[in-house]
């Protein structure tokens, strides 16, 4: 009895349905048939079909890309994202999206000199941008060098134990923003992008996951998620940022992106925060009292693989 | 002009915007004393005329204390008041609170003193744009045995595996 009840409410809807459809096509009959208008049409004629549980991922699907959207589209991309990302993990989450800074030029400094491979900073960047524990995602990779030595291939990142170790150095590596990026030009969908203060960011929303940039980073830098996250429900980390630390989902890209969701509002990067011995420096090279303008005046400082043409933001020293 | 325009125009003023010039940030030394476990020494040090014992290695709780530092220093004197145990003393016999260590570290320590004023050397938290806190020396070198320590690394991820052991086949 119950199936025959069901069949019987679900009639009118589907006249209704059959009803909409007609409408929409006398409109598109009666306008003037351009190709772009014609398949807009053939979109919300289709939409007006999709049943109420679908509508969301169709609305995904056929969502503007982050560049083009108006600030008030933006809001409503970010509300849908933050009912997915509550709905997925079961927290209440709050989706930022703080606006570049005009007037500073983000770089990264650090002292080769002092930093001692404790990856403390490796701990707190994962806490912090909510990336998968198992497989593990890491956005620093700290090698371990002999002294004296600069061959990036025979760096060691499997390292165990108490550090420093003797007649060894350690060279965390990671996203160096580079202001000639070689995976921006890559990218074949446009998902990766430089900001106006010099973050390479990742829009994984539009992101396909095909790998094209991490094969173009020459300090490989970019990370692939080949399973969903898995995250400890106590672990995640509630601000996340639309383009920063948001939970990705399973076959996106992901890479350090000098924690834009905390340093476009002032504060330091969580690795330089968590970094035991001072070795990491931060800062706005516009201002020339910041320690990493007085670092570039006095120090001797080197960036990786400069022969590349890249322009690295991120440089080492000796201090 | 349109509606639009005049309410961005408006919005643009009301809104305090970030500094059109150089952002400068402004720094301030971390403070110090509420970190430090036994403070104040009145806790238990309630005879201020009483007999300090000297020689190392000293009674608990101050039996964790280590000294490795400059060889000829024979005396607890020398750094530490006499007469005001809480303070400190210089070589030219100023006197000095426990959160202006600093400048006890400087008599020798002149090259890092103006590494760390300008920032090149040691921890600063908090925030780039606006104040930032700098860590003084003895939060990172213990005072008595400076020498920075070693610790244990974070662990590691695991090392990828290729290809099918024996075993497993």
């Amino acid at each position: 009895m119950k199936n025959i009840d069901n069949d019987n409410s679900s009639i009118p809807n589907e006249l209704k349905r059959a009803q909409r459809v007609e409408k929409k096509t006398k409109q598109v009959l009666d306008t003037k048939i351009e190709r772009r208008g014609f398949l807009k049409m053939a979109a919300a004629a289709a939409a007006a079909t999709l049943p109420a549980k679908e509508a969301p991922a169709f609305f995904d699907f056929f969502k503007k890309h982050y560049k083009e959207m108006t600030p008030a589209e933006k809001k409503v991309a970010i509300a849908k994202l933050e009912k997915k990302l509550e709905k997925k993990l079961g927290l209440d989450i709050n989706v930022t999206n703080p606006d570049p800074i005009d007037n500073a030029h983000f770089v990264y400094g650090l002292d080769l000199s002092k930093c001692n491979g404790s990856r403390k900073c490796v701990t707190a960047c994962v806490k912090e941008n909510n990336q998968g524990r198992d497989p593990a995602i890491q956005y620093i990779k700290v090698l371990e060098m002999d002294i004296g030595t600069m061959n990036l291939e025979k760096g060691d990142q499997y390292y165990n134990g108490i550090v420093p170790k003797k007649g060894k150095f350690y060279m965390p590596i990671q996203c160096h923003q580079c202001d000639n990026p070689p995976c921006v030009k890559s990218c074949p969908v446009e998902a990766t992008w430089k900001e106006k203060d010099g973050i390479v960011v990742i829009d994984s929303e539009w992101c396909i996951g095909c790998r094209y940039c991490m094969a173009a980073c020459p300090y490989e830098a970019r990370r692939f998620n080949y399973s969903e996250p898995k995250i400890p429900k106590k672990e995640v980390n509630t601000t996340q940022g639309y383009l920063s630390n948001r939970v990705k989902p399973k076959g996106v890209v992901e890479k350090c992106h000098f924690c834009l969701h905390r340093t476009r509002e002032g504060k330091l990067p969580a690795c330089q925060e968590a970094c035991p011995t001072g070795a990491r420096k931060f800062g706005n090279l516009n201002d020339p009292k910041s320690d990493v303008a007085i670092i570039f005046k006095k120090k001797r400082i080197f960036v990786l693989k400069e022969e590349l043409n890249t322009s690295p933001r991120f440089f080492y020293y000796f201090g | 002009m349109s509606k639009i325009h005049m309410v961005n125009l408006i919005l643009l003023f009301m809104v305090p915007s970030m500094p059109k010039g150089n952002i400068i940030a402004e720094v301030k030394t971390m403070p110090r004393i509420k970190k430090i476990k036994n403070f104040p020494c009145s806790k238990c040090h309630k005879n201020k005329k009483r007999n300090f014992q000297i020689s190392l290695p000293l009674n608990s709780p101050h039996n964790e204390i280590v000294f490795n530092h400059m060889p000829s220093i024979n005396s607890c004197y020398q750094c530490h008041s006499k007469n005001n145990i809480k303070g400190l003393i210089l070589r030219d016999g100023r006197k000095l609170s426990l959160s202006n260590s600093n400048q006890l570290c400087w008599q020798c320590h002149g090259e890092i003193k103006n590494d760390w004023r300008t920032g090149l050397h040691g921890k600063e938290t908090g925030s780039w744009l606006t104040t930032k806190y700098r860590y003084s020396c003895i939060e990172c070198h213990e005072a008595h045995s400076p020498r920075p320590h070693s610790m244990k690394a974070e662990p590691s991820i695991q090392r990828p595996k290729f290809g099918i052991t024996k075993q497993e086949h």
